[in-house]
């Protein structure tokens, strides 16, 4: 998989439950929100993540997003 | 986790029967909306899977129910319902802050003097009941009845957002009784992590903040969630660390397990719990869409639902589980008998 494969299956599912502005602006994903995407991210890309593994900081743009699942799958 | 084995202290312990009880108002996700909660209704069965919640009546509170639920079990249980050595009530939703709730109970069932207290584990109460009932019994008791009982709906803040649409009001109970060795309760573990007891709580009306016009105006006495995908995570990653801690003990994995009963949070956390566990969902029995999340009773009214509807066969391993506020969690492995099958059939269905 490559970088622009990785951001664009996690834009589609971020816009599932968020419409951001650019890569940086706040996602705004009430809790029940990033359950239901830590869910689909998991299915998309065959992870497993933990309590530890679910931050604002992570959670808390389109960006930030993508590179943490970046992070596991590259 | 601290695991007792009743085999490893010379005896065995049983349940005889169970009960149930949930009121009779049903209220629906449209209710809720017509009551002001901040979701649809739509909304609310795709976050939680939940349709359906049973709530009590004005008139009614938790000992209510859990009379109901001991009333029932006791009526099956034949001679050992006038050898009941002890009664063990968990609720976190007491009539009163004192006295306990298992007092209200005594008196309602007719139970001559015998111990009996409240004891609070969240949602893992039913199984520190058990514990606390299994040990009874493995110590000398002739029966002990064990009751989770919980009225959530009474600390209910339908404007919010994260809990509105997730609690019932219910009642499960379950008599324990001696039994042959390794026969029934196999083995039971809890286990808390204090550092989580601001996650799901109650912030006032205790002995921390008061009750006063102000925190109910703000409604400070409701039920608070914090960090919800923290909550969600670690539910399910507590109640698999207490199952498999369990499953170890026992020298068992998940593929030696007919049924699990696990607590009915939410179905995105039954769903998970089962991928995880390389379960199929058809051995996890679920309730949840029409009895909602009732809080320390959910595994009770769960195990009594299916033994009376025969999901349950005599030799099936059942594997009971729990994690709630606190954080608390619970898991016992229990071996399904023809007398249990036979005394639930006993009693009215709820």
């Amino acid at each position: 998989m490559t970088w622009d494969e990785c951001y664009r299956s996690v834009r589609e599912l971020v816009l599932d439950y968020a419409t951001p502005e650019s890569d940086d602006a706040p996602l705004a994903l009430d809790s029940l929100a990033v359950v239901l995407l830590v869910e689909a991210i998991e299915d998309r890309f065959g992870l497993t993540l933990g309590a530890k593994d679910v931050t604002p900081e992570r959670f808390g743009s389109l960006g930030a997003l993508v590179r943490f699942v970046w992070s596991l799958v590259s | 986790m601290k695991i007792f084995k009743p085999a490893e202290f010379g005896c065995g312990v049983r349940i005889v029967t169970t009960g149930a009880y949930l009121p009779e108002r049903v209220v629906s996700n449209a209710d809720l909306v017509a009551m002001g909660a901040p979701l649809d209704a739509e909304e609310m069965v795709r976050l939680s899977g939940i349709k359906f919640r049973r709530w009590v009546a004005e008139n009614q509170a938790t000992s209510d129910l859990a009379i109901a639920a001991g009333r029932q079990a006791l009526a099956c249980a034949g001679d050992l319902a006038v050898s009941l050595d002890r009664l063990v009530v968990a609720t976190v939703s007491s009539d009163y802050s004192s006295p306990s709730t298992a007092c209200l109970v005594h008196a309602g069932l007719g139970l001559p003097r015998l111990p009996v207290f409240d004891l609070t584990a969240s949602c893992a109460g039913f199984l520190y009941a058990l514990d606390a009932a299994a040990r009874a019994v493995a110590t000398g008791d002739r029966a002990v009845l064990a009751i989770a009982a919980d009225v959530r709906s009474r600390y209910l803040d339908v404007t919010d957002r994260a809990t509105c649409a997730l609690f019932g009001d219910g009642a499960g109970a379950a008599l324990l009784a001696p039994a042959p060795l390794n026969q029934g309760l196999i083995a039971i573990g809890l286990s808390a992590d204090g550092t989580g007891a601001h996650s799901i709580y109650v912030p006032a009306g205790g002995s921390r903040e008061a009750a006063s016009p102000e925190t109910v105006a703000t409604r400070r006495h409701c039920i608070r969630m914090q960090d919800g995908p923290q909550i969600y995570l670690s539910a399910v990653e507590g109640m698999l660390l207490a199952a498999r801690e369990l499953l170890d003990s026992v020298s068992l994995t998940f593929n030696d397990i007919d049924w699990l009963i696990p607590h009915q949070a939410n179905m995105h956390i039954l769903k998970r719990i089962a991928w995880k566990a390389g379960l199929p969902l058809e051995k996890v029995i679920c309730n949840i869409e029409t009895v909602g999340n009732i809080s320390g009773a959910t595994v009770a009214v769960a195990m009594d639902e299916a033994l009376r509807a025969k999901r349950l066969k005599a030799g099936d391993r059942v594997l009971l589980l729990a994690a709630g506020a606190g954080y608390t969690a619970g898991a016992a492995l229990y071996v399904v008998d023809e007398d249990l099958l036979a005394n639930v059939g006993c009693g009215a269905n709820i």
